[in-house]
């Protein structure tokens, strides 16, 4: 046995404090769901200052750009419902 | 019919467009390249689908810089190890073993969209920060982030000192560096940092120098 790894309650069952794994659960996915709904609204920002710099300039490849940051938004939204649902 | 009714004058565009076509053949930058259609280039020769909100209408865009691609290496690199680092590093831990399946699977696809979203936001920023060299002015856009944008521009006829310095094992091999253009206006300096070809960005300045001085010569 390795003396230098501290039993961790969560992974090994015969340490001496109990912690519930569904609490442990919980508490992650909450800090989860608040951390990735931050994450969403700079996906929506970053959709909004692509549109307002190809206002700037033009060059003809902003849509291309718009529609990268859109899918990059979309699969934000997709990943807090998954983990809503999860 | 009266004479006043013959507009034999030549139209607005075609005197535009022979303004133009004298500018091209006076400089040997413009001449030597053709217009570059590329939009993603960094060293842009009269691209033709390019314009900016504050452009006049007789204004035509001679030259769009950008910073040279090899300066996205950093964070091209970044990302190529953010997308391998869950398979190395998922394996040998078991810390996550609290979670059901579904959700270590969610934590791993928000990963990829994070790694995904720094790449985007940092080729977005190279995208946008731009030089661009028109027949009338010299203009420097900044996005500093994605929430802090600077627009400094002056008139050719301003420009006073344009100095080229490039430095550096990398810089040389590549051939690119700083361009600083003092100027005359309320704004000192503008500075283009790490730009493609910066000898021939300064002999396309002092050309274009060179033809307003000889435009303001003929006019008085």
């Amino acid at each position: 046995m390795n003396v230098f790894v501290l039993p961790s309650p969560i992974i090994d069952a015969t340490s001496p404090v109990l912690i519930s794994l569904p609490f442990v659960f919980w508490v992650f996915k909450i800090l989860f769901l608040i951390a990735f709904a931050i994450y969403v609204i700079y996906a929506l920002v970053i959709i909004r200052q692509i549109s307002l710099m190809s206002r700037s300039v033009t060059t003809g490849f902003q849509g291309v750009l718009k529609l990268l940051a859109a899918i990059h938004f979309f699969a934000a939204v997709g990943i807090w419902l998954l983990a809503l649902m999860a | 019919m009266p004479e006043v009714f013959n507009n034999t004058s030549t139209p607005p565009i075609s005197r535009m467009e022979a303004k133009f076509k004298s500018l091209v053949a006076r400089s040997s930058v413009l001449r030597s390249h053709d217009p570059t259609h590329n939009p993603l280039a960094a060293f842009c020769i009269m691209p033709p689908k390019v314009g900016f909100d504050v452009q006049h209408d007789d204004e035509r865009v001679l030259l769009l810089l950008r910073q040279h691609p090899i300066v996205n290496l950093g964070w091209i690199l970044i990302s190529i190890v953010l997308v391998f680092l869950p398979l190395l590093i998922l394996p040998l831990t078991n810390w996550l073993v609290f979670l059901p399946f579904s959700f270590r699977t969610v934590l791993v696809l928000s990963w990829y969209v994070i790694t995904f979203g720094f790449a985007l936001e940092q080729f977005v920023m190279w995208y946008f920060n731009i030089y661009i060299i028109t027949d009338e002015r010299v203009i420097d856009m900044d996005f500093y982030s994605l929430l802090f944008k600077r627009i400094s521009e002056t008139k050719l006829d301003h420009v006073e000192d344009i100095t080229a310095a490039s430095g550096g094992v990398v810089q040389s091999m590549f051939d690119y560096g700083d361009v600083q253009i003092q100027t005359a206006a309320e704004i000192p300096e503008i500075e283009f940092e790490r730009v493609p070809h910066p000898a021939e960005v300064t002999k396309l300045i002092s050309e274009l120098i060179d033809k307003e001085e000889v435009q303001d010569k003929g006019t008085k």
